[in-house]
């Protein structure tokens, strides 16, 4: 993980977590690590924050990661149309 | 109804506004491009944000569970009953359209009876699981759908549709129709909010507000629309279709009964009042015309009038033909849909009892000059007297094909001829018998048809799908499929006798009529007459002596007729593989007369799965007991037969079970004296045998005990038989082997060694032994090398051919360190044992010409490539130069290239034979 990178693990709410990291990358804080390994599923608001929270990333130039996505979320995100904006890692 | 003026004072103040749902899907189907185009960047804007949360809803609800839906769709069925008659009320106060007590009903239906249907159907994740076909169903959510829904069944729509999205993870948009966009925004809202608070995710059902055509154009072509579910009519269903979406789109009909006169009349006239009168005729499934049998028309419309039905005289019918149909369209007058039958009396000027429930008005045909044959949303029921069954059915045919085709037609009979006749005729998704056609077809009430509130027309009303739709309609169905372990088999005379004086054994089969078939040379040679010595004494024995060659179709009709004459109880094929072939096939023309021999002779890809059928009713039975006179052929247990085709130059392989001898007696004594050349050829006839079911797709362990043993026995008899003629030991050996050998191949087949020798031998008239002597090395190479192509086949698991040749040179200890070196060891003692044999090494030895050879080639391969030796059995699949290649390589002969190395396959140890056989 490079020097300015912030992880945040989420715990099984995701809002305040991706609340956050959307607070760090308007700061310009760097590069966001998400850790999804506790979270079992997302809800329309959570997508919607993650939508933001790409546009935000793309805005900055900054990397967001997200750590540790099951299946079904990643195929949510896929649905809807959001895993090209973000990197992934297991 | 051509005056507006009059429409206005008749109707009050109702708005037109069924016209504007018919007249705006005609319009929705024509300019759909140009409708795009008029919407305000705004209106887009709100469009895409509708499409956007219903996207994000559909992708966050693919992450729920079966039980996370089951749980909400319980809940929305419960609202929905508990406000059917609100809904009901609400929809007929915006429509003017129908009963507000039957949209009730229908709002009960729509919930209660599609939630019976749906509540135990899997819909998420995996939803069916077929252990014995190693299949398993999982469902795949569509996504975003965009349902269009009518104005005559607005609520109950709505609610329905909402059940099914739920119950399936889809998210909805819905279109609803403009003039009843308020009834479904409220249904919506309701199933909206129910199940939002049960876990749903947000946006998942959405409603355009104050719709327009433009807005569904649109939608219907947006990319992340998924599927379009347009309920409604033909405009509608056309545009939804037109669209390039998937689209399920289910529309209009013109629903035929026929009230036959062994029908239960009461009953039927209930039903038919009953369905007509529902929600003032609007669901789409309701009786139009109904065609009664003369003997009892009179007392069918008797009872109509009884139950409050007016039956309107010839001048009468007439004024409703003008009046509610539409001349120039030829379609009902959409003013008329849903009204009271007392309303549409008046406003025609119909003097009728102010309790009149259904106008009845007879036609007397069907099409544009009579108008009352089409389809009517309203009271209005047109009857038609037949004078005869025929007549009647076609009336219905006819009114099936004027409008109605593919969606729902009524048979009132007791007759179930007369049921069957009417369900062959007629075209319709719904055939119902002795019951109402409107509730009838929506399933689940008077039926066990699913429960739905879209009926599918097929093809015949240009529609995707016949079926009754309901939540399959809404599912992708992914079928996750195992590789099947094919079941194998193996299949052998169940009565083999061998070694010396087998012969023996025929004295304990009874028979009062034996033909020996053989040829004039073991006729003369005495072996004949051996054989007659050790039949019971009481058998009648007469010998029929066939030329010595792959027997060609006249010699088994000859054959046929000698034992029907002796009237044969019993077969003994005394000979080689030509006459035991001939045997076998007479064998079969005696049993099935009606053998057709062209047609048995088809080619084929997988014995299992060919398209002719061997005949297995037998006219006369028949034993054949074969007496091998070489030791090559196996035809004595084998259940193939090779007949010439002289007139196309061809060898016609004939394989089935029934074929194969039901006795065979392997006795030694027969081939004490056969010549050196024919020893060699035919002992590399069962050379090659062992070979190719040994590396065969359908090798199995059964078989390759055969395959090996044979093998062993070949190396170290066949050159003391060939050498010593008279050393009984390697005779009998040899015979046994060629015996072994075919149990062998007769399951698991050969490759295209045998194709090409066929092949070639017919070509040139050579040995078939000599021509699978010159190919043999040159085709060991070419299986053990990476294939160019694999035989597709559940058998075969990894590479394993090099490691099964290499296999069998350990058990013939021809030694080698590494695979590739132990295969090239057997090449190597394959080509040293066919020189002892001293057998042509090449084509070109044989003195065929380079030249002729070369003209010949392509037709060789065409044929071997038809040949069914090799498929699906050889290791690989051989491509037609690879099959060129083979034979150019045979005509040249010796320098077989060595076998590459193969890097070898890891162990499977879960049961897979093929890789197994590498640890054995």
């Amino acid at each position: 993980m490079p020097a300015n990178s912030v992880l945040l693990e989420m715990d099984a709410h995701a809002a305040p977590a991706l609340q956050q990291a959307i607070e760090k990358l308007v700061r310009g804080d760097g590069e966001v690590v998400l850790d999804f390994s506790s979270i079992d599923r997302i809800d329309p608001s959570e997508l919607k924050s993650m939508d933001k929270l790409a546009g935000l990333a793309a805005d900055k130039s900054a990397k967001t990661v997200l750590r540790g996505v099951n299946g079904r979320i990643y195929k949510a995100l896929k649905l809807a149309n959001l895993t090209g904006r973000f990197s992934f890692e297991n | 109804m051509s005056s507006p003026g009059v429409q206005e004072t008749i109707w009050g103040e109702r708005p037109n506004i069924v016209a504007a749902f018919f007249g705006g899907s005609e319009r929705l189907v024509k300019p759909m491009a140009e409708n795009i185009a008029s919407l305000s960047e705004d209106r887009i804007a709100y469009l895409d944000g509708l499409v956007s949360h219903a996207r994000n809803a559909a992708a966050v609800f693919s992450q729920y569970t079966q039980e996370d839906v089951d749980r909400i769709v319980k809940r929305m069925a419960m609202a929905g009953m508990e406000n059917a008659q609100h809904l009901g009320r609400m929809a007929y106060e915006e429509t003017h359209l129908g009963v507000p007590e039957d949209k009730a009903i229908k709002n009960m239906v729509a919930t209660e009876f599609v939630y019976n249907y749906v509540r135990d159907k899997r819909t998420a994740g995996v939803i069916r699981e077929f252990p014995e076909h190693g299949v398993v169903e999982v469902a795949e959510p569509i996504g975003v759908i965009f349902s269009l829904t009518p104005i005559t069944n607005p609520t109950s729509t709505v609610l329905f549709k909402c059940l099914m999205a739920i119950k399936t993870r889809n998210a909805l948009i819905f279109g609803p129709h403009p003039m009843a966009a308020r009834c479904c925004q409220e249904a919506m809202r309701i199933m909206y909010e129910t199940a939002l608070k049960h876990g749903a995710p947000e946006g998942v059902f959405t409603c355009v507000e104050s719709p327009t055509l433009a807005d569904n154009a649109y939608l219907m072509h947006h990319k992340d629309v998924a599927m379009i579910d347009a309920t409604g009519g033909r405009g509608v269903v056309k545009a939804a279709y037109s669209s390039g979406k998937p689209a399920l789109g289910v529309g209009a009909g013109n629903t035929p009964v026929y009230l036959e006169k062994s029908a239960d009349l009461d009953m039927a006239v209930v039903d038919i009042i009953t369905s007509k009168t529902f929600d003032n005729g609007t669901i789409c499934a309701s009786e139009q015309t109904v065609v009664i049998d003369d003997e009892v028309y009179d007392r069918v419309l008797r009872k109509f009038a009884e139950l409050g039905a007016h039956v309107c005289n010839e001048q009468e019918a007439a004024l409703m033909g003008r009046m509610l149909v539409d001349p120039e369209k030829g379609m009902a007058q959409p003013m008329a849909t849903g009204q009271k039958a007392v309303d549409i009396a008046r406003f025609i000027g119909l003097a009728v009892q102010p309790n009149t429930k259904l106008l009845v008005a007879p036609i007397q045909g069907v099409g544009r000059d009579h108008p009352l044959s089409v389809e009517k949303l309203f009271p209005v029921l047109a009857v038609y007297r037949a004078k005869s069954m025929d007549e009647a059915l076609q009336v219905c045919v006819d009114v099936n094909h004027f409008g109605g085709l593919g969606h729902t037609a009524v048979v009132f009979s007791r007759n179930d001829e007369v049921i069957r006749k009417f369900g062959e005729l007629i075209n319709s998704g719904r055939i119902l018998v002795n019951s109402p056609g409107s509730i009838g077809a929506i399933g689940g009430v008077y039926n066990d048809m699913v429960p739905t509130f879209s009926f599918g027309c097929g093809t015949g009303g240009g529609n995707s799908t016949m079926d009754n739709v309901n939540v399959f309609h809404y599912l992708n169905v992914k079928r996750v499929a195992r590789r099947a372990q094919a079941p194998m088999w193996y299949r052998v005379p169940n009565q083999i006798y061998f070694n010396r004086n087998a012969v023996e054994h025929l004295r304990q089969f009874p028979s009062h009529s034996t033909i020996i078939v053989t040829n004039p040379a073991l006729e003369q040679f005495g072996h004949a007459e051996i054989v007659r010595r050790h039949l019971p004494v009481e058998t009648l024995v007469h010998v029929l002596a066939i030329p010595d060659a792959e027997p060609e179709a006249k010699v088994i009709l000859e054959g046929l007729e000698t034992l029907k004459v002796y009237k044969a109880d019993q077969i003994v094929a005394l000979g080689g593989g030509s006459v035991i072939d001939a045997a076998k096939i007479m064998k079969l023309m005696y049993e099935f007369p009606q053998a057709d021999l062209e047609e048995l002779g088809a080619p084929f890809l997988d014995i299992r799965k060919r398209i002719v059928r061997y005949p297995t009713e037998k006219a006369i039975q028949v034993r054949l007991v074969a007496i091998p006179t070489t030791s090559g052929t196996g035809s004595e247990v084998t259940p193939f037969a090779v007949l010439f085709d002289k007139e196309h130059g061809r060898k016609v392989t004939l394989a089935d079970y029934s074929l194969a001898p039901d006795v065979a007696i392997v006795d030694p004594q027969f081939v004490m004296s056969m010549p050196k050349g024919l020893t060699a050829d035919t002992g590399i006839d069962c050379l090659t045998h062992a070979l190719e079911a040994g590396v065969s797709v359908y090798a199995s362990p059964y078989t390759d005990a055969n395959a090996l043993q044979a093998l062993q026995m070949v190396f170290k008899y066949l050159p003391i038989a060939y050498e010593r003629p008279r050393d009984e030991e390697a005779r009998t050996m040899m015979h046994n082997a060629a015996c072994i050998a075919a149990l062998a191949f007769s399951n698991a087949s050969v490759g295209v060694n045998h194709a090409l020798a066929h092949a070639f031998g017919a070509r040139f008239r050579v040995a078939h032994g000599r021509a699978n002597a010159l190919l043999l090395p040159h085709v060991i190479r070419y299986n053990a090398s990476v294939p160019s192509k694999f035989m597709p086949s559940p058998h075969v698991r990894a590479f394993t051919v090099q490691k099964k040749y290499a296999m069998m040179a350990d058990l013939l200890g021809l030694g080698g360190e590494t695979t590739e070196e132990k295969v090239n060891n057997l090449i190597a003692a394959i080509e040293e044992l066919l020189d002892r044999l001293s057998v042509p090494r090449s084509i070109a030895e044989l003195g065929i010409s380079k030249e002729e050879f070369e003209r010949a080639v392509p037709d060789l391969v065409k044929i071997a490539f038809e040949d069914p030796s090799w498929r699906p059995t050889n290791p690989r699949m051989p491509l037609m130069n690879e099959l060129a290649d083979l034979l150019r390589a045979a005509y040249k002969g010796r320098d077989v290239p060595k076998v590459a190395h193969v890097p070898e396959p890891e162990v499977v140890k879960d049961g897979a034979y093929a890789s197994k056989f590498s640890v054995a």
